[in-house]
């Protein structure tokens, strides 16, 4: 059977559906997407389709070097594809104008895998940093917009005025959720949110990418290796592998019906040439 | 093995040459590509200093004058130092030499030009690009691989308009400047001297400097200063946007920032003054 068959089988939550232009609620259409680096010898993603849907969690997974950061980067609109077509909330990226541009960002939360908080200001000033740039707001009400996604990633008020150097790990990631979803963006991006975290600040970490979904209807896409993280948040799982997508679905679909290289991915089983950072 | 002994084997002198001319090659061919790069820099941060407000990409005055207070204002006391002491040292130099044509008191023309004309802004131009265009090629190379920039760019940041042109502003502002301000120090600096060893009274020294300088003099070694100030601060750019490893590539684009500033000053001033003597 095809696997990317599943690719069509997602949550179609139509209630908080964001109605994109030709009025289908597909947030995020990728459509043979080829990405060759220059210099390499092969294509980094070999023709990858995707479609994500509103108010859904999906957690791309794969081994290392698999294309994640890849894919993830065309999503962002970071870089600009090789060939194929990315489409963000009916926009197309490849024909997109600078002014729709400016909108759509306001539209998207990216949370870095390091954070990239802007190490010279505060955490605080991070975090006014989009509203500076997109709104007009007086200071009150900033530092209270500031306190409020303090509040709601956990974190203590004076966290504002500490320069992101002086956060612990976790809680930089944090920050830098909170920063993500300062203009509440319909569609957030997570880089490894877990990564490198000790197992209660991961789960407090997952708990509040849930809350996002729940709480504040975000469409929220995922890159992880931690197996336990993706099963407890994801309502699809996008495996990815050589830049391909190998399958996609619920955790469920992917245990009854994928093939053996999708079961040990989800084991954690390695491949015999593959590091083992699945484990 | 075979490729082993192939590196260890001792090159012959064509390989080398042939090698060297590869590299030769390849070198000028970067070279080529970032004056390309520095060039389009230039051109953009134009665009976004007259027409980015039109962009939602406005440049923003609190970022420019922080980076003068960066570049110019802590500088100040070393730039005063140095241009006193290089004032001292050309008065030393000056009236040993006319001592042998028993004109001594024409020293105030000697240092009153070659300080106006040459060694104010190469001076200034050689600590701005070691103090200011390491630093701020540092910062940049940094932020690419903290994923700063990537996060300005998802936030609708432009980051030559946020980054590039309020430290280009700030260099190509204050450079001329501190030009002046080594004008003034370093003349005082050689009038100390001339009061020492001559006894020549510091209004006796003013009245021959006024006399010996011109506007002309001075806006030579001021237009000069522009020039460096936004070669230097095009390099550090280049330099700290082409960093995409890690931490020791900081290390790599900072040095060769120094190396290449410095370089490019002086080819630079020895090129204006063959244009400007033969005008
Ligand atoms: N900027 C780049 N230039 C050239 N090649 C690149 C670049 N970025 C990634 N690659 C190559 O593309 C392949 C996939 O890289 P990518 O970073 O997308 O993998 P990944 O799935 O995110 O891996 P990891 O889990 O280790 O982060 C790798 O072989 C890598 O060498
Ligand atoms: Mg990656």
């Amino acid at each position: 059977m095809d696997p990317t068959e599943h690719m069509a089988a997602g949550p179609r939550d139509t209630e908080n559906a964001i109605v994109t232009e030709d009025a289908e609620p597909v947030v995020i259409d990728v459509r043979d997407l080829v990405t060759h680096y220059p210099g390499n010898a092969e294509p980094t993603l070999k023709g990858v389709n995707m479609r994500i849907y509103p108010n859904e969690i999906v957690c791309i997974m794969g081994g290392s070097g698999s294309g994640k950061s890849t894919l993830l980067r065309q999503i962002m609109a970071l870089d600009r594809p090789t060939s194929g077509q990315v489409r963000i909330l009916g926009h197309d990226l490849s024909a997109i104008g600078h002014r729709d541009m400016h909108e759509l960002r306001k539209k998207i939360g990216v949370a870095f895998q390091g954070g990239a908080m802007f190490n010279s200001m505060t955490v605080g000033e991070n975090l006014k940093l989009p509203l500076r740039e997109h709104a007009k707001l007086a200071e009150e009400q900033m530092d209270i917009m500031v306190r409020m996604k303090l509040a709601f990633v956990s974190l203590d008020p004076e966290t504002a005025l500490k320069l992101p150097s002086e956060l612990s790990g976790g809680m930089l990631k944090r920050a830098a959720m909170a920063r993500a979803i300062m203009m509440d963006p319909g569609l957030l991006f997570c880089d490894e949110p877990s990564a490198g975290l000790d197992p209660a600040v991961s789960a407090a970490l997952d708990d509040l990418i849930l809350k996002l979904r729940d709480v504040m209807g975000m469409t929220i896409v995922v890159v992880t290796h931690e197996r336990a993280s993706a099963f407890k948040i994801a309502d699809r799982i996008v495996i990815l592998d050589k830049g391909k997508i190998l399958m996609s679905g619920t955790l469920d679909e992917l245990r009854a019906t994928g093939p053996k290289r999708v079961q040990d991915l989800l084991d954690g089983v390695p491949e015999e040439t593959e590091v083992a950072n699945w484990i | 093995m075979a490729e082993q002994s192939a590196n260890e084997a001792p090159i012959g002198p064509v390989e080398a040459l042939g090698r060297a001319l590869v590299g030769g090659i390849a070198s000028f061919s970067r070279g080529i590509s970032e004056l390309g790069f520095g060039a389009a820099l230039l051109v953009q941060s134009g665009y976004f200093l007259f027409f980015g407000r039109m962009r939602h990409q406005p440049v923003r005055l609190p970022s420019v004058i922080e980076q003068m207070m960066e570049i110019g204002i802590r500088a100040l006391p070393i730039a005063t130092v140095l241009s006193f002491v290089i004032g001292v040292t050309l008065a030393m130099q000056g009236i040993d030499l006319l001592k042998t044509f028993g004109a001594e008191s024409q020293v105030v023309l000697a240092v009153a030009l070659s300080i106006s004309r040459e060694f104010a802004p190469l001076i200034m131009g050689i600590l701005v690009a070691g103090r200011s265009g390491s630093a701020l090629a540092a910062r940049i190379g940094t932020m690419v691989i903290s994923q700063e920039i990537d996060a300005l760019r998802v936030m609708g940041i432009n980051p030559v308009r946020y980054l590039v042109v309020p430290a280009l502003l700030a260099m190509a502002l204050l450079m001329p400047l501190m030009t002046f301000w080594a004008d003034v120090f370093g003349m005082l600096g050689a009038a100390v001297y001339a009061r020492l060893e001559l006894g020549m009274s510091f209004q006796a020294y003013a009245d021959a400097t006024f006399t010996a300088l011109t506007v002309d003099h001075l806006m030579h070694g001021i237009g000069k200063s522009v020039i460096f100030a936004v070669w230097i601060a095009l390099v550090a750019v280049v330099n700290g946007l082409a960093v995409t490893g890690g931490a020791e590539q900081v290390g790599r684009a900072t040095t060769r920032t120094v190396v290449l500033s410095i370089a490019g000053i002086i080819v630079t001033d020895m090129l204006f003054i063959f244009v400007l003597t033969r005008g």
